[in-house]
């Protein structure tokens, strides 16, 4: 488990020590709809483009405007820092207004050999998305060939399918652990473990899985669950916040399931194999569980949520409202009609990564007296 | 004082018309249900033609344009948007959305003339998504109108001069299911030869709009933004009607003819200024203040330059009003390929969206600067919009752009939909400051 909490850590040292060791090239991406099996399979290791919690982000303030979320403010301001010297390409798939700002801007400042975006669909519902996203992705594969003067032949494609798929089950079979009465994992380790699966090789980090269920039948865990919460979230990789909660709070409690990138949304679904291979990749983006921005017309997200504070048995949710996420925020007031018909209680935070954690302390506990029945 | 230079001014003759039409677009919409007629509401410019083709009796409504137009009363938007955040929604949304949103919760819609009517609940939501906040906007109203269904159109795809035909088919795909459904929900069935009659009519006004613009690259200027402003909205609200070509061919030739008589917008024209993105509604005076006191006209931006208008570039690198394919070639084409054809010259020709919101900033700064140059502009004041995401994507490495391209660049804080983020007297003072650096003395002392 500490391989986990070590790599999310010390991200940028990894990619550094990988590139080192490998020789290869490493590529930031902005958003989770990005295929990494692409990447993988040109052996390019993709890593995910984070801010820093606690760091200044003023140096973005000339390129970004300040309405946008602190997230994408943050990563911008991580690589203007230099932190991300050791990248060789940048990409994104489409998703939101703010972070594909945060990709603009990092092209024109901080060049790198290769630089791309993809046209991700936003209508994860709309008809012709999937031939329309398996064309961006033949044109994405093209432009990698170009980049690295090599084919990626179905070889490939199988071989970097088979890396992050496995990786996606590995960790579903894990979450099956969080559902236990004494949750296996906390919250935060969860976090750690997607976290980390973003920034490092997902071979390696395969294999830290494949450990970890071997052991979790067998972990005993020294705490108690108290209440059953649920993170209901824009991007959240807050792990001081996560800690403090689990760790920090005069009342017990644990964080057993979430709705959010750095968390379940990022592996949920089943991978389709495929004869034409981009289109399965294409696919299986598509159909995940959507991220708020694309979630319309039809709203897919809540009855997913809906699914899991069920399996779960989620007693209570704390909605972690990123400041100025339009997507989120843009759900927020039907998502509180759904959980009030669900009879959850929730408590809205908004955060910042310039927020300390501990300021929310007391009005977490009080949400928890309050709202939660304890027994 | 400085020496100005002084031209003849004149008010605009079709000035009343444009005010007609607005009350007439408004209304109609509002009353649409008292003649058996249809409500149609989305985002502006959603592809016009194809919703008219349900019915003459069908009435858009773009609610962003609406929204903006309720922006203008400062007292009745207040309320609206104190609504909204009475319900838990939060204060940093979209501007437009939170008057709209906020007029169904207040239950009330308001008409140019000031009069205030119960909220026109729509019959169906069709609109396009281009910022995230577009289609997630229809999904809440319908929701909080008791259900009203919703058909979305992604345009996250390559729009504007990139556009292949793999993303015209992304988009003609959704456009055909769109019309199954409508026929659905409706019953009513698309009309094709309404369509081309609405087709034509729409993309001629907005090529008679791109003609009328064009004459602002005369000095003086004809016409200032300010006056645009209440024209340029009928190119997404009501294009498709024919009373909109008319009116913009009419302006078209009551601008050349100002040029002919060099007929001046602002007589003490002497400083030219590019804008971006919608200005603070309910504080046009602003522009105002900067006219009289200092000869400096907002003369165009990529906002009233490009939403709904199609711009053909000539070898030299200008920008020339799209030409428009005939009624003959319209009327030959089976109605996939029609649609096609209509949904092409929508979205490759004009680079709004596109620069906009797929957000690619380094093309919207070519593009300002390239207005900046044939409009013969002097410098830009830009708009830091709290109340639309859309347009303050790039903003600031756009103000970097046109910095480095050797143009000063102001910059204030506001909100197109919501005053109260707004700060009337500190702008003021920016603008003050802001010509006190370039050496522009006041026209009026004490102004
Ligand atoms: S989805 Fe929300 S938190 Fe994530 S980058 Fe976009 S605005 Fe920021
Ligand atoms: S572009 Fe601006 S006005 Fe339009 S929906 Fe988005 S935020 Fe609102």
């Amino acid at each position: 488990m500490s391989s986990f909490k070590n790599w999310s850590d010390n991200r940028h040292d990894y990619a550094r020590e990988w590139k080192k060791k490998t020789g290869g090239k490493v590529l930031g991406y902005f958003c989770t709809y990005l295929p990494e099996e692409i990447l993988y399979a040109a052996d390019v290791l993709p890593v995910r483009i984070f801010g820093q919690h606690g760091s200044d982000i003023g140096i973005s303030s000339a390129h970004i405007y300040d309405m946008y979320c602190p997230f994408s403010r943050s990563c911008l301001a991580e690589g203007l820092k230099g932190k991300y010297d050791y990248l060789d390409g940048v990409a994104i798939a489409q998703s939101c207004m703010h972070i594909r700002q945060a990709f603009w801007s990092w092209q024109k400042h901080l060049p790198v050999e290769y630089s791309y975006y993809i046209y991700m669909p936003h209508g994860v519902q709309s008809k012709g998305r999937y031939e329309y996203y398996r064309g961006e992705l033949v044109e994405f594969k093209e432009s990698l060939e170009k980049w690295l003067g090599r084919t990626i032949s179905d070889a490939d494609l199988d071989k970097g399918i088979d890396i992050v798929r496995k990786n996606k089950e590995s960790m579903r079979k894990i979450w099956e652990f969080r559902k236990n009465d004494r949750p296996s994992i906390t919250g935060l380790e969860a976090m750690e473990i997607v976290f980390s699966s973003q920034v490092t090789d997902k071979r390696e980090h395969n294999e830290a899985l494949e450990q970890l269920i071997t052991e979790l039948p067998d972990r005993k865990v020294d705490r108690e669950t108290g209440t059953r919460l649920m993170i209901i979230g824009s991007e959240d990789d807050d792990r001081e916040f996560t800690k403090m909660v689990e760790e920090g709070l005069s009342l017990p409690a644990t964080f057993v399931i979430e709705d959010h990138c750095v968390g379940s949304r990022y592996f949920w679904n089943d991978f389709t194999p495929g004869e034409d291979r981009l289109a399965s990749i294409a696919r299986w983006y598509l159909d995940r569980p959507p991220c708020p921005s694309k979630d319309w017309p039809k709203r897919l997200r809540f009855s997913h949520i809906k699914n899991l504070i069920q399996e779960y048995k989620v007693e209570a949710a704390i909605l972690m409202q990123q400041k100025f996420c339009d997507p989120h925020e843009l759900d927020i007031p039907a998502l509180k009609t759904y959980l009030d018909e669900l009879d959850i209680p929730y408590y809205l935070i908004e955060f910042d990564v310039l927020v300390p954690a501990g300021q929310l302390k007391t009005r977490v506990e009080a949400f928890l007296e309050t709202r939660v029945e304890l027994v | 004082m400085t020496e100005v230079k002084k031209y003849p001014e004149e008010p605009l003759k079709t000035w009343n018309k444009a005010k007609e039409l607005r009350l007439k677009y408004f209304t109609s919409y509002a009353k649409a249900h008292e003649t058996g007629g249809l409500r149609f509401c989305g985002s502006a410019g959603s592809l016009n033609s194809i919703q008219q083709a349900f019915g003459r009796d069908v009435f858009i409504l773009g609610s962003e344009p609406y929204s903006a137009h309720a922006a203008f009363f400062s007292d009745f938007a207040r309320k609206c948007q104190e609504a909204c955040e009475s319900r838990g929604i939060a204060h940093d949304l979209c501007g437009y959305m939170k008057n709209y949103w906020g007029g169904i919760l207040i239950n009330q819609f308001i008409l140019p003339t000031h009069e205030i009517v119960p909220w026109p609940k729509a019959d169906v939501m069709w609109t396009q998504h281009i910022c995230c906040t577009h289609a997630k906007w229809y999904q809440y109203a319908g929701e909080l109108e008791g259900g009203v269904p919703e058909f979305g159109i992604d345009f996250n795809c390559r729009i504007g001069h990139t556009m292949t035909d793999r993303d015209i088919d992304y988009v003609l795909e959704q456009v055909l299911e769109g019309i199954e459904w409508v026929e659905k929900v409706t019953g009513r069935k698309f009309d094709d030869e309404l369509f081309i009659e609405a087709s034509l009519n729409e993309l001629a006004a907005n090529s008679a709009w791109g003609q009328a613009y064009e004459y602002n690259q005369n000095i003086p200027a004809p016409i200032d933004e300010k006056s645009l402003y209440s024209f340029f909205p009928f190119n997404i609200l009501c294009p498709q009607w024919a009373e909109t070509s008319a009116l913009f061919r009419e302006l078209r030739d009551e601008l050349k003819d100002r040029v002919d008589r060099g007929i001046a917008a602002v007589g003490n024209e002497r400083f030219r200024i590019l804008t971006d993105g919608p200005p603070q509604w309910a504080m046009l005076q602003v522009y105002r203040y900067m006219e009289k006191v200092y000869g400096a006209v907002t003369l165009g931006s990529t906002y009233t330059a490009y939403w709904g208008t199609g711009w053909d570039v000539a070898e030299d690198g200008s920008l020339i009003a799209a030409k428009i394919p005939t009624r003959e070639e319209f009327a030959q084409l089976n109605r996939e390929a029609r649609l096609r054809k209509y949904i092409a010259w929508k979205l490759s020709k004009q680079e709004a969206y596109s620069v906009t919101f797929t957000g690619c900033h380094p093309r919207k700064s070519a593009l300002m600067l390239k207005i900046m140059e044939l409009w013969k502009l002097d410098g830009a004041i830009i708009h830091l919009n709290r109340g639309c995401e859309g347009s303050a994507m790039g903003v600031l490495e756009n103000r970097l752009d046109i910095i480095k391209a050797g143009y000063p660049v102001l910059t204030y804080e506001g909100n197109m939909g919501d005053v109260r983020d707004f700060d009337y007297a500190g702008t003021i003072r920016k603008i003050e400051n802001f010509f006190e650096n370039l050496g522009l003395e006041k026209l009026i002392k004490g102004g």
